[in-house]
Formats: C-alpha cells, structure tokens, sequence
C-alpha cells in the first residue's frame, strides 16, 4: 500500500495534466476565435508543464516549458493585433475567406 | 603555431557550428543597413558551413578527431553531423539569395530577417548536437519560432502571412506541448533525457516510454510538415513568394525532418519500443506519400505544390527511417540531400520571379533561363527521373525497403514518383510550351543575380546522381555511426 499510493497520486497528477493538454489542443485547433485559440495554446502548454512537474522532471526542464510558453503567448498577442489591423477580424473562418478572395482575384487578374 | 589554432577549432567543430551563425545572428541587429548586414550574414553563413563540411569530411572521411567537451555538452553522432553539414551548406546559401530581395524588404526588416534565418539555422543545427530530449526541445523551437517570425516578417509585403503564422503558431505550440510531455515520458520509463542512452537503457515500462516517443516523433512531424500534420504549411507558403520561402521551405523543413530522423533512430534502436515506433513511422510515411502526393496533384499555386511535393518526399524519408537499418537510415539521409536539392531549385525559381499561381509560369523559359532550368530540374528529381539525386535517393529506399521484405514500400515510391511525373510535367509544359499572359514580376534590378548560386548549386546538387560514390559513401558511414563519434 506504502508503494501503490504515490503511484496512484502521479497517474492522476498526469491524467489531469494530460486532460489539460489535449482539451487545449483540442482548442487551439478547432477554435475559430484566434483569442480562443491562444487561450487554449496556453491551457495545453499549461497542461504539458503540469504533466512534465508530475512525471518528476527537473527545475530545468519546468523552465524551458515556461520560457516557451511565455515567447509563444508574446507572440500570439502579438499576431492577434495584426491580424486585427490586417484584416479588421479575428475570425478564423472570416480570414480565411478574405485570403480565397484574394487569391480568386490574382488568379482572374 | 597556425596548425595549433586550427586543430583547436577542429577540436571544437561541433560548437563552431552553432556559434558563428548565433554571433551573425546578434550581429544582423546592430549592423545599420539591409546591404551591410546581409553582407556579415553571409560572410558568418559561409563561416558556419565552411567548418561543418570541414568536419563532415574529417569524420567520414576516417581520420580520428577528438572533440572538446568543455561548456555546452554536446553529443556527435553520424547523422547529426552529415544533417548538420547540410543544414550549414543550404543556410549559407539561402542566405546568400536574401540579397536579392533587399529591396523590397527595406533596411528596417532585412537585418531581423537576416538574423531570423541565420537562428532557424542555428536551432536545427542545435537540436542535432543535443544530448538530452530537453535541450533538442528548446533548440528545436528556436529554430520554430524564428520561422514563426519570419512568416509574419513578410506581412509587410502580403497580410497573408499573418494567416500563415497564425497556423505555425497554433500547430507547432501543440506540437511543442506534446514533445515536452514525449519528453517527460520518456525520460519516466528510462531514468534518463539522454538521447544516446535509448537504445542501451533498461525500459522499465516500455508502453509509456513508447507512448513519449510517439509524441516526439508527432510533434517533430507537424514541424516537418509530414502530412496529415501539415495544415500549416499550405497558408504560411503559398504566398511567400520571395527568398523568405528558401527559409521556412528548404532549411526549416530540412531541419525538421533531419531532427525527426535521428530521434527516430535513436528510438527504434531501443529494443523494447522500436517495433512500435518503427510502426508508426511507417503508417506516418505512408500517410504522407500518398496525401502529399494527392494535394501536389491538384495545387494550383507553385509553392504550394512544392511544400506538397516535399511532404510527399517526407513520407519518404519515414519510411526509411522506418525500416531501422542501417541502409534505411543511409536511405533517410540520401532523401534529406534530394529533398532540400529540389527544395531550393524550386522554391529558388519561383523567388527570381516572384511566382506564385501556375499561370504565372507561362512562358517563364523565355523571361528567366536560369530560373527555368532550376525548376525543371527540380521537378525531374521530384519525379524521381534516372541520373537525377531523387532517383538515386528512391532506388536505395526501394533497395533497404525490398531487402527488409517491405516490398509495399517500394510500390508508394512508385506511386509518389507517378504523382511526380503529373505535377513535375505540369510545370515544365508551362514554362516551355505556352505564351506568357502575364507581364514579368521580377525584380529586374542587378541584385536579382544573388539568386544565381543558389539556382546553380541546386541544380548540380540533383546531377549528383551522375557521380553518386561520395555521397553515398558518407550517407552509408553516417548511419553507421549512429552511438557516437566520441566519448
């Protein structure tokens, strides 16, 4: 019994770490909303340093984890105010769509 | 006293390799205009691949060279130092193009693109030399979110690059997560993030330690834009028609599918999980053949078709490393040279003309020969045409495969060598058999000819199948010293 509960406790610890990685994914993927989109890239990064600290990883891989979090949340924020000033949208589907015109327009030009 | 020096950089090759585009890196910041800057880029470019081919030569060529372990702890091994030569080679090229699209960059963003090229480099070379999964991480997104910059760098010219970047972003961060937590796993089942201990390490639960591969080789996958993880790939390419899309489409995926080939083989030389890897590397390759295939078939847009093209070839490259022997990694390396070969004359040839839409190549062999014959030879090795690097990479795909019993495998080559002649022919009917109907977009000024090197090397890259033997010689000692060159 001694054995099998910090056992029992890194399964679950890793189980919800990973839950919250592919909810996340599942998220940055599917979303829309490019600001949904970053939220969940910042869940499932969230998730995958939960998961690293529960399978015991070391202070050094922890804050690579967080360092490239931090860089792709910059960056997210960063494209998401010039997509905004691009395209005056943050809809994926509405982006995509001005994109199709526009090649639809060199293709007859 | 001079042979003192240079064996003293001998000795410290592999961090050479890393640190002389870093310093050009830092560099490109604080140099004033986009002419002085890309001049430095190219000079620490040439640098860099100069000490890379000077130590690939050293290594394969048999001659004992210890190597210094002081600082950064690196690990050397065969595939990392034939990759990393290549990757060397084609930045100092890529960079070199850059000078032909100064112009429309402007001195504001030549030197922070020039300097984002030279850390994608810089990353891919670092992921090769990494000793542990964290440090290959780290180095493998540097190199991604310097690609991710680049991309949105050229929303300058076209907005739709931001659409493009949006999609790097959102892909390669999962990707990202997934190899952190691969990376976890792994370590969890062996004791350990070392790379060079997997194939020797007692796997104590060998599904999880499988279950982290898997992850890694996923989330390196989606940045080698291996189909059916490539959703990104399309919008960040298809419309970068400059020498930017030398960067994300030859070296970025270069170095990519060079990382993922020698995790993978690490991987399966593991006893305990190579089965399973090698399983999954095969359906991936598969998957990527054929869905690679399919899409360059029906693009109507060059860069696109190329990006297609090199996921079909990436297909190809997992299959051999699938095969996890020494004549399938051999294999694997040989696809990387025809790969980024193709890449450059293809992605190089569109740049000189700012091609995007198939129309657009209508009578491109009058208006730019050079540009013309690049592609064309491109598209000849794409096809897997005889006497060209594609051919000679497919037969000794379709030699390791038939001699594994994988003769399936063999058939996909056929098959991706059959899309070949579709797209490949496509584009050589329209640059030599139609009238132009659309005016020439060029950049017409005398700086147009920084292109000329790389179109040239690209195309004598691919006749390398005339004169095979050093290639595939050092391919051959390359993976066979998978365990290491030092101590």
């Amino acid at each position: 019994m001694v054995i099998v509960a910090p056992l029992s406790v890194e399964f679950v610890l890793v189980a919800a770490g990973v839950s919250l990685l592919m909810i996340g994914a599942v998220a940055t993927l599917m979303s829309g909303n490019v600001i949904k989109r970053l939220a969940g890239l910042l869940v499932c990064g969230a998730g995958a340093i939960a998961s690293l600290a529960a399978l015991g990883a070391g202070d050094g891989a922890l804050i690579i984890g967080v360092a490239l979090l931090f860089v792709y949340a910059v960056l997210g924020v960063a494209l998401v105010v010039r997509l905004q000033e691009g395209y005056g949208a943050i809809e994926a589907p509405e982006i995509d769509a001005a994109d199709a015109d526009n090649d639809t327009q060199e293709r007859v030009s | 006293m001079s042979a003192a020096y240079v064996d003293l950089a001998r000795a410290h090759a592999p961090l050479l390799m890393i640190m002389a585009p870093l310093i050009g890196a830092v560099l490109m910041l604080v140099t004033g205009t986009a002419r002085v800057s890309w001049l430095v880029a190219c000079a620490v470019a040439a640098a860099g691949a100069y000490v890379a081919m000077d130590f690939a030569a050293i290594v394969f060529g048999g001659y004992p060279q210890p190597i210094a372990e002081v600082g950064v702890s690196l690990f050397v091994d065969g595939v990392g130092v034939f990759a990393a030569a290549l990757i060397a080679v084609a930045a100092a090229f890529v960079v070199s193009a850059v000078g032909a699209s100064l112009k429309d960059a402007g001195d504001a963003a030549s030197p922070l693109a020039l300097s984002l090229m030279l850390c994608i480099a810089v990353g891919w070379i670092g992921a090769l030399m990494a000793r542990d999964l964290i440090a290959m991480i780290a180095a493998v997104e540097t190199a991604w979110l310097a690609s991710t910059g680049l991309v949105m760098l050229n929303s300058q010219r076209d907005r739709a690059a931001l659409n493009g970047a949006l999609r790097m972003l959102s892909w390669g961060g999962v990707g990202a997560a997934f190899m952190l937590v691969g990376a976890g796993l792994v370590a969890r089942a062996t004791g350990s993030f070392a790379i060079d201990v997997l194939p020797l390490a007692h796997i104590r639960m060998p599904n999880v330690a499988a279950a982290g591969a898997a992850l890694i080789v996923i989330g390196l996958a989606v940045k080698g834009g291996v189909a059916p993880l490539h959703a990104w790939i399309a919008a960040a390419l298809g419309r970068l028609g400059t020498t930017y899309a030398l960067a994300i489409g030859a070296l970025g995926v270069l170095g990519a599918l060079s990382v993922l080939t020698r995790f993978s083989a690490y991987a399966i030389a593991a006893p305990e999980i190579g089965g399973s890897i090698s399983a999954a590397l095969a359906v991936l390759g598969s998957a990527s053949v054929i869905i690679g295939s399919v899409q360059a078939v029906g693009a109507r847009n060059l860069l696109r078709l190329t990006a297609y093209a090199g996921a079909s070839q990436a297909g190809c490259v997992l299959l051999s490393v699938a095969l996890g022997s020494p004549a399938g990694f051999a294999a694997a390396l040989m696809q990387l040279v025809a790969f980024v070969a193709a890449a450059l004359a293809l992605y190089g040839g569109a740049a000189a003309g700012r091609v995007q839409s198939l129309e657009m190549l209508d009578g491109y062999g009058q208006r730019a020969p050079l540009a013309s014959a690049a592609i064309t030879v491109g598209a000849l090795s794409l096809m897997g045409a005889p006497l060209t690097i594609g051919f000679l990479a497919r037969w000794r795909l379709v030699e390791a495969g038939v001699g594994a019993g994988w003769w399936w495998a063999a058939g996909l080559v056929v098959i991706a060598s059959l899309a070949g002649v579709f797209y490949g022919g496509r584009l050589v009917e329209r640059m030599y058999f139609r009238r132009a109907n659309i005016a020439y977009a060029g950049d017409g000024g005398v700086w147009r000819v920084a292109l000329g090197p790389v179109l040239i090397v690209a195309i004598v890259a691919i006749a390398v199948g005339l004169a095979p033997s050093v290639l595939l010689n050092a391919a051959a000692k390359a993976s066979l010293m998978l365990t290491g060159l030092a101590a």
